[in-house]
């Protein structure tokens, strides 16, 4: 096993070594529930999208019937899945139809659709384990210029992991074909590694393969510098701070209009960021080699 | 591994030997009634349809003799008679009802415990000239055994030349190895008598015996065939013949067709000696029948402990059990769920394999006993597959998350027993107690299935279903393994030793294999991979 290799961090040893003693329990809640955690990140100063509407049962679906019509565009999020699960993007096109993102080009969705699709969430489609689910309604945001001229579809969005105040690894997120614009690794996202220093994009993977071009628009995957990435990097400290954990992983998207803007903080961010940099996280954390 | 940790760890170990010790040592003085023992819950099924006639159905039911004992039997004969008829040590079960029409069924049922025998032949040994009345008639020729044909003392001389049979070891062995070996095994089903076996070098189990029982009587050995049946978890259709020989003042037993020389294995079980059918029914009745049977653990046939205190202080616990009405093979379950689950830890955490649920392997596991692995491998695809189709059928319709779950689960039920039914009709037989397959974990993982299909893509969920169907495997083979099942009934605080393992993987940070796998080669080094 090359010294590489040793030091990446594991499942078992995150959980033990870093989020049991560094993340108190009591302080999951305030961002396992991405409305609470929004309002927590706009108390400390920090930019989130904007919420447009939440839903917390089937009687404001009526009410809901009729905003959805004047808007734009929007995306519906589950306020307590993780992993991207339950996620909607719907925007207008040119004809004024709402579309939606699927690994097979946009599909035409009716409200009754969007809906229906709120409703099996309320259901407990998503989150089995909640009988209480909550569902809001995000302001569609447009991807920056550089980042957005790599996604396939959907937005890239930039994770950071914050351990104890400190920015230690970042990755640049961008979605595919297979991930159905969404960016999540394990769903066939892309992920880029990101020098600190300089905010430049280093390695592309797919699954743990490299890359040089992307998948599926054949963009030549060379390295970017991450527009406002000292804003991004003093926008994770900040929103690291404004919560109980010492071991956080901040997703960012860079609005076109609006910059950076943090979308969600995760409290047992995945491992997949060490394969987008090459690198393990383990010295990263003042951690010994395993 | 912290100190708080590691005496955790040893105060289980060590309060779970001073335990077993303490009730060791009881057992040792003989307090304790014996170790729960191996049996077979043995069924016997006959199905026949009537046009308005009278039926009769014969069939021998197992025996007891020195080394296998019935009990609990239970005969369930419907509108039929039954009555039973003793030969000697046989006994004929008869089922008769006059005037029948349409379908039938008849279903026998005990449970049986066999021991394996071995007898050593002494090389010593001479063959005697005279035998007691009773056994002497075994020496007689019959319409099957052809011990007086000259073809088979003609072989009888090229086996063993009449100079060379000084004692009975040699003799038998010369006879066992030519039938064993040189007569190929067939799977003829019909009636094979001693000299066609003889002529077409080739037969299955009765034609074997019957010649090797001509060969023994030819060669002044008192000797019978036997029939019965080879005991396994499941269900076949497949009787069994062997031999038996009368040598030293005992039955010896032969089996030339799977190789057993003066020894017979403990699934063999006898249900009548001599040439004789195990069944004898009424012709054009379309008469069908297939044994099933699974290995249970369950008490010997001692005395059960007796009062408050002498419960309170068993040694063998699994027995005070038995008097709250707790069977020894629930306990057996549920003393082996805690094993399952610790297959399902070090299938997660040290190896790193995605599974449905948490211990939803460990939970199909359990319904895996009831079907055995591969029926119930089968039945879990099945109807996994079948409920996704209906959920994916059913997702137009739009319906909520529970009632939608609720379709699922009557889908299941209604193909659950659809399957055992379907089974009936096209002649295979599915394993019993099928319908305890626990419906509400395949309901969910039905759902859970769908929902993962639809989320993460086809490559997701067949990892991920292949991985559950593995560890559920796992957990079952350990679930199952008998040698555990007896430990554990006699000392269920080894299941300290559980908590114990439980302790030392919750505090084990390494690497799971699966991420060693991942991130073997990271990259970026050493260039492009």
């Amino acid at each position: 096993m090359s010294r590489k290799t040793r030091e990446v961090l594991g499942i078992n040893a995150r959980n033990l070594a870093v989020i049991y003693p560094r993340n108190p329990r009591k302080a999951f809640r305030s961002v396992d529930d991405k409305l609470i955690c929004k309002e927590i990140l706009s108390a400390a100063g920090v930019p989130v999208p904007a919420t447009l509407f939440v839903v917390h049962g089937h009687r404001q679906l009526l009410a809901l019937a009729e905003l959805i019509d004047t808007l734009p565009g929007f995306v519906v999020k589950p306020a307590r899945a993780s992993g991207g699960k339950g996620i909607l993007v719907v925007r207008r096109n040119g004809d004024g139809r709402l579309v939606s993102p699927g690994s097979r080009g946009d599909r035409v969705v009716t409200t009754a659709d969007v809906l229906e699709h709120i409703a099996q969430i309320l259901a407990g489609l998503v989150t089995p384990a909640r009988l209480d689910e909550t569902v809001f309604l995000e302001e569609l945001l447009e991807p920056d210029g550089v980042l957005g001229a790599m996604a396939w579809r959907g937005l890239p969005d930039i994770r950071v992991i914050v351990d104890r105040g400190r920015p230690v690894m970042a990755m640049v997120r961008v979605p595919t074909a297979a991930s159905a614009g969404r960016a999540n690794l394990h769903q066939g996202a892309l992920g880029l590694g990101v020098d600190m220093e300089s905010g430049r994009t280093t390695l592309a993977i797919l699954g743990n393969r490299k890359l040089t071009t992307h998948p599926d628009t054949g963009h030549p995957l060379e390295p970017v510098t991450v527009p406002h990435w000292e804003t991004i990097l003093a926008m994770s400290r900040k929103a690291g701070a404004s919560v109980e954990l010492g071991y956080v992983g901040v997703d960012l998207i860079l609005d076109r209009n609006r910059g950076p803007l943090v979308i969600e903080l995760n409290a047992r961010p995945g491992l997949n960021i060490q394969l987008a940099n090459g690198a393990g996280l383990r010295p990263l954390l003042g951690l010994d080699q395993s | 591994m912290r100190k708080r940790d590691r005496i955790m760890i040893a105060v289980l170990i060590v309060a779970c030997c001073a335990l077993v010790f303490y009730r060791a040592m009881k057992i040792g003085r003989g307090e304790g009634a014996g170790m729960p023992v191996r049996h077979y819950e043995l069924s016997v099924d006959m199905a026949m349809f009537g046009h308005g006639g009278e039926i009769a159905v014969r069939s021998y039911l197992p025996i007891e003799t020195g080394r296998q004992s019935v009990r609990d039997e239970l005969v369930s004969s419907g509108a039929f008679l039954f009555s039973m008829e003793r030969t000697g040590n046989n006994r004929l079960g008869i089922w008769e009802k006059q005037n029948v029409a349409g379908p039938q069924s008849l279903v026998y049922s005990c449970v049986v415990r066999t021991d394996a025998r071995r007898y050593e032949l002494s090389p010593a040994m001479a063959i005697p000239s005279r035998y007691p009345a009773a056994v002497s008639r075994f020496l007689r020729e019959d319409d099957y055994i052809q011990s007086g044909s000259t073809e088979i003392s003609g072989l009888l001389d090229t086996l063993i030349p009449a100079e060379s049979r000084g004692d009975v070891r040699s003799v038998l062995q010369a006879i066992f190895d030519y039938t064993h070996e040189e007569i190929r095994p067939s799977k003829y089903s019909g009636t094979t008598d001693a000299l066609t076996c003889l002529r077409l070098g080739e037969s299955s189990c009765g034609g074997k015996s019957r010649l090797f029982v001509a060969l023994a009587r030819a060669a002044g050995f008192p000797a019978r065939p036997v029939g019965g049946l080879i005991l396994k978890n499941g269900t076949w259709r497949a009787g069994h013949i062997w031999a038996e020989v009368w040598v030293g003042g005992h039955w010896v037993p032969f089996c030339p067709l799977n190789g057993y020389f003066a020894e017979v294995p403990d699934r063999y079980l006898i249900t009548y000696i001599g040439d004789l059918p195990q069944f004898e029914h009424t012709r054009d009745i379309n008469f069908r029948y297939h044994y099933s049977a699974k290995r249970i653990l369950a008490p010997p046939d001692t005395a059960s402990v007796r009062g408050w205190a002498a419960t309170f202080d068993a040694p063998n616990l699994w027995a005070a059990f038995e008097q709250v009405r707790i069977p020894v093979n629930l306990l057996k379950i549920i003393l082996m769920v805690p094993f399952g689950a610790l297959i399902v830890v070090l299938c997660r955490n040290i190896i790193g394999v995605e599974t449905f649920g948490t211990f939803m392997p460990a939970l199909i596991a359990v319904a895996f006993r009831d079907t055995g692995l591969w029926w119930g491998a089968v039945l879990l695809v099945t109807v996994i597959g079948l409920g996704a189709a209906v959920r994916f059928f059913i997702g137009r319709f739009q319906l909520l998350h529970t009632p939608r779950l609720a379709v699922i689960l009557t889908v299941i039920v209604l193909a659950i027993l659809g399957l055992a039914m379907g089974g009936r009709v096209t002649g295979l037989v599915l394993p019993t107690r099928v319908s305890l397959f626990p419906l509400a974990i395949l309901a969910l993982t039905v759902e859970r299935f769908s929902v993962m299909l639809e989320e993460d893509g086809p490559y997701r969920v067949a990892t991920v279903s292949l991985g559950t169907l593995l560890v559920a495997a796992a957990a079952y083979g350990v679930m199952d393994w008998e040698r555990l099942q007896v430990a554990v009934l006699m000392f269920p605080e080894l299941l300290l030793l559980v908590i114990a393992a439980m302790f030392v993987l919750g505090r084990w940070s390494g690497m799971r294999l699966g991420e060693y796998i991942r991130f073997r080669e990271l990259p970026g080094e050493g260039g492009q991979r």
